[in-house]
């Protein structure tokens, strides 16, 4: 596109120029951190340290230390795993959906989302890797031959789909990332005065030369990875579902499991992304570049999807009712009803209803209101497979062995865990990476950048008559 | 640049009705069930397209899009077509409300008085006569009133210009969509899956959508094609055919992915109540269909629309639309005749050449409400960047 309509919001202001742009998005990364910095950073990484020494105590002593049960088989872990792949969607959802409905304002936000992604799946990995409890057999997972143990992998299972699907997921969005940050590593390569420094970036960079040559690789690269990451979205989430929708155990099992799993994770990834890109903004000084309007299309995107959540929600009462299965039928009433209750409307509240704030547009574009209600968000969202899974397991079709699940302080403390590696990896990111997409977020300067759109603004109505002859 | 229906395609279209009614005809005379249950084949397919298309026109006034906005008409003259849908539906529904068929065979006495299912559920409530009917004109009317209400803003912006219709129909778009993401799925539920009314899947209205905003968007793409061959849409160019086919091939792909999540969990946990519907269909003399709509729907755009060049290239395009449209045909005959006539029934030339006359009918209403305004809007505020549309 040459020019874009006057009414569409800019996406970069204050006037830049390429150099400022350039300078503005790598100076953080070359100055010292600041003292706020090395605060938050000594608390995520006390926690992840934390959370790495409970993880070594529950293997030291076994899974008896958390507080599963023989009807509960399993519960917060899995909740943390889902929870933490879900976030992990948004990054893949902005890196190759938004591309191909060409998004422009998915520049400001792609890297670190992307980055995000990585850590959130990390986090994620972790949960089926300690819950079997003898980690050293953990290769067991893979289908290795049978040499090496004595199990193969049940191939019908959908744990084990779930396994290939995520480690796709992992390796794709690892070298999609990678690749959109070669160039911007040798931009900051250019600009370091350290010698080690300036190897350092070099190697990372690839050596990036930039010429045009370089550039069109990259871009064919770039387009088969965005390719490759669209049906990973879908994929990761839906397979996720499978986990417990294949199952026949009333509020697991039903349809739209896959398409409402794949839209609650992006509604949680993009709660965390806000969550995230409102702090760093602030601390990097990046408002130019993440504007109001960022956020206000991310709220859209969280109002969407949260109602689409809510349509899903609303579905499955109204089908268990219209079913006439009496077990679907319990487990719906207990689920609103029963013990979990207050879980289950933390999460109607949460999910469903607060994000309808979004629909003002004062609420829209608030940085207060935006940030509280991604926290409220991702609290939901928790809550939200907690609710799915203890609740259907809790009550099963055995009334004699229906019980209660509660967590130990090793789950809690676990889960606070894998909160610090998030924010520690995350914290380091922003201290190493350039944390928004130098060369893209380039390419969009002479459009949406506020002082182009102000001086062809008056060109817009001529163009049309012009464009239509290319 | 207005248009005009050339007399010649009037006339084929015209031809192409009549055959279609009394092809029709001759399916009631086959069997009056098979009739009926013809009738809301078509009544349906064409309506959801129908609706699809304003839902297309509402999503891009949502979302800001600006690329559509060089044949935006297509889409708004397509919705014109809703009244007549609508009405034809509604003769459907009628008819089993004053039992004159039995589709939906729940709506027979016996069977609210004996069938245990529909009497120990909420079926009971749900499926009642009166609630039934209702609903069916909540929907009807609704989306009657959002599709005619964008498409008189985006009138009226041809005559005013200025932003005002363009805020107003931007809000009245949101409130169609939320109006849109309930009735889509409902009414699929008590026009379609309550024909297995002892059946249930909660991703049925998704899954019913899909195919149905697949089908929109082929016809969209057809039409454009059409147009721009005849000359009238010289402002179009490949890149807006790529990102039309584009959405074709993608909503193909989506279609496949809820179609399959819904048939591989069923089929995984094989519950009797649920697996019998698919029983219905794959172990029945439905199973070629099944198979060849399966093909047609998923193999067929994978394999020949991956490629960038097949989506720029028109007579590809074109004929690659009319292969997905036939698909989506066989998937509606899968979808309503095994609950409908209880039997095998094997999709007939009748039943594809009424087909083709509701087709055909459809087309002359999206025709003669194409010609009533200007063929491009005037005012759009992202008329220029369509014109400069560039992939």
């Amino acid at each position: 596109m040459l020019i874009e309509s006057p009414i569409r919001q800019p996406l970069i202001l204050g006037d830049k120029t390429y150099a400022q742009i350039t300078d503005e998005i790598v100076r953080p990364i070359e100055g010292r951190a600041n003292k706020m910095w090395y605060l938050v950073f000594t608390i995520a990484a006390l926690c992840a340290l934390w959370g790495l020494g409970l993880i070594a105590y529950t293997f030291g002593t076994g899974i008896g230390v958390w507080g599963l049960n023989k009807t509960v088989g399993w519960a917060w872990d899995i909740t943390n795993f889902v929870w933490w792949v879900g976030i992990g969607h948004a990054g893949t959802l902005i890196s190759a959906i938004l591309l191909l409905f060409r998004q422009k304002w998915r520049m400001a936000i792609n890297r670190s989302a992307e980055a995000m992604t990585i850590f959130a799946v990390i986090c994620a990995a972790m949960f089926p890797g300690i819950h079997v409890g003898r980690v050293w057999v953990v290769y067991w997972f893979f289908p290795v031959p049978n040499q090496f143990g004595s199990l193969w992998v049940n191939f019908n299972s959908p744990l084990l789909w779930d396994l290939f699907a995520i480690s796709t997921y992992f390796s794709v969005s690892l070298g999609f990332w990678y690749v959109g940050l070669i160039p911007d590593f040798a931009t900051v390569r250019d600009r370091q005065v350290i010698p080690f420094m300036k190897k350092i970036y070099n190697i990372v960079s690839f050596g990036w030369s930039g010429t045009t040559k370089s550039w069109q690789r990259f871009e064919e690269v770039s387009l088969v990875l965005a390719g490759l990451s669209t049906p990973l979205v879908l994929s990761v989430h839906t397979i996720v579902s499978f986990d417990f929708a294949t199952s026949v155990i009333p509020g697991w099992h039903t349809t739209i499991f896959p398409p409402y799993f794949v839209a609650g994770a992006i509604f949680s990834g993009f709660a965390m992304v806000a969550t995230l890109l409102l702090i760093m903004r602030q601390v990097l000084n990046l408002q130019e570049y993440i504007t109001v309007n960022h956020l206000e299309s991310m709220n859209k995107i969280i109002v969407v999807t949260g109602s689409i959540v809510g349509v899903a929600y609303i579905t499955e009462l109204v089908i268990a009712w219209y079913s006439g299965v009496q077990y679907e039928h319990y487990a719906f009433l207990n689920r609103a009803t029963g013990p979990y209750a207050w879980a289950y409307w933390i999460m109607m509240s949460c999910n469903v209803i607060s994000p309808q704030l979004f629909w003002f547009r004062g609420i829209r574009r608030s940085l207060v209101a935006t940030f509280l209600l991604s926290i409220v968000v991702n609290i939901g969202m928790w809550f939200e497979r907690f609710v799915i899974i203890v609740t259907s397991l809790h009550r099963d079709y055995l009334p004699s062995s229906w019980t209660m699940f509660y967590p130990t302080w090793v789950d809690i403390g676990i889960f606070i865990g894998t909160l610090g590696i998030f924010f520690t990896l995350f914290l380091l990111f922003s201290r190493t990476f350039p944390v928004i997409a130098i060369a893209e977020t380039k390419s969009i300067l002479k459009i949406s950048g506020d002082g182009w759109k102000r001086k062809t603004e008056s060109k817009y109505a001529e163009v049309g008559d012009h464009g239509s002859h290319h | 640049m207005n248009f005009s229906l050339p007399g010649k395609t009037r006339n084929i279209l015209m031809a192409a009705a009549a055959v279609g009614l009394l092809s029709l005809v001759g399916t009631f005379i086959m069997d009056v069930q098979y009739g009926w249950a013809n009738l809301l084949l078509n009544a349906f397919w064409f309506t959801a397209i129908s609706l699809a298309a304003s839902f297309f026109v509402a999503v891009h006034y949502v979302g800001e899009g600006g690329w559509h906005v060089g044949f935006k008409r297509v889409p708004e003259a397509m919705g014109q077509y809703l009244p007549i849908g609508s009405a034809i539906l509604l003769l459907v529904v009628l008819g089993g409300y004053f039992h004159i068929h039995h589709l939906w065979h729940w709506l027979d006495p016996e069977v609210q008085a004996n069938d245990v299912i529909y009497n120990t559920s909420g079926k009971k409530v749900w499926l009642q006569n009166e609630f039934w009917l209702i609903r069916t004109l909540v929907y009807l009317g609704g989306w009657i009133f959002f599709a005619n209400k964008l498409r008189a803003l985006s009138l009226k912006e041809d005559l005013e210009g200025g932003m005002s219709s363009h805020k107003t129909a931007y809000k009245w778009s949101a409130g169609f969509l939320v109006f849109f993401a309930v009735t889509s799925s409902t009414s699929s539920w008590d026009w379609l899956m309550s024909l297995d009314f002892h059946w249930f899947s909660t991703l049925y209205g998704w899954y019913i959508f899909a195919g149905f905003f697949v089908s929109a968007l082929t016809t969209m793409l057809l039409l454009v094609l059409w147009l721009k061959k005849n000359g009238y849409m010289p402002h179009l160019n490949q890149s807006h055919i790529h990102d039309l086919a584009k959405m074709m091939f993608a909503f193909s792909i989506f279609w496949t992915y809820l179609w399959f999540s819904q048939y591989m969990l069923i089929w995984y946990s094989n519950i009797p109540e649920e697996i019998n519907y698919f029983l219905e269909r794959f172990s029945t003399g439905y199973q070629p269909w099944m198979v060849l709509m399966l093909a047609i729907n998923f193999a067929f755009p994978l394999i020949v629309l991956m490629h960038r060049d097949a989506k720029r290239n028109y007579t590809l395009a074109f004929v690659a639309g009319i292969v997905v449209l036939l698909g989506h045909f066989i998937d509606m005959y899968q979808i309503i005749m095994p609950g409908a006539m209880a039997k095998y029934v094997p999709v007939s030339i009748l039943s594809v050449l009424a087909m083709i006359g509701f087709m055909a009918i459809f087309l002359l209403a999206t025709f003669r409400a194409l010609g009533k305004a200007a063929l491009v809007p005037k005012h759009h505020p992202f008329l220029n960047e369509s014109k400069q549309h560039h992939i």
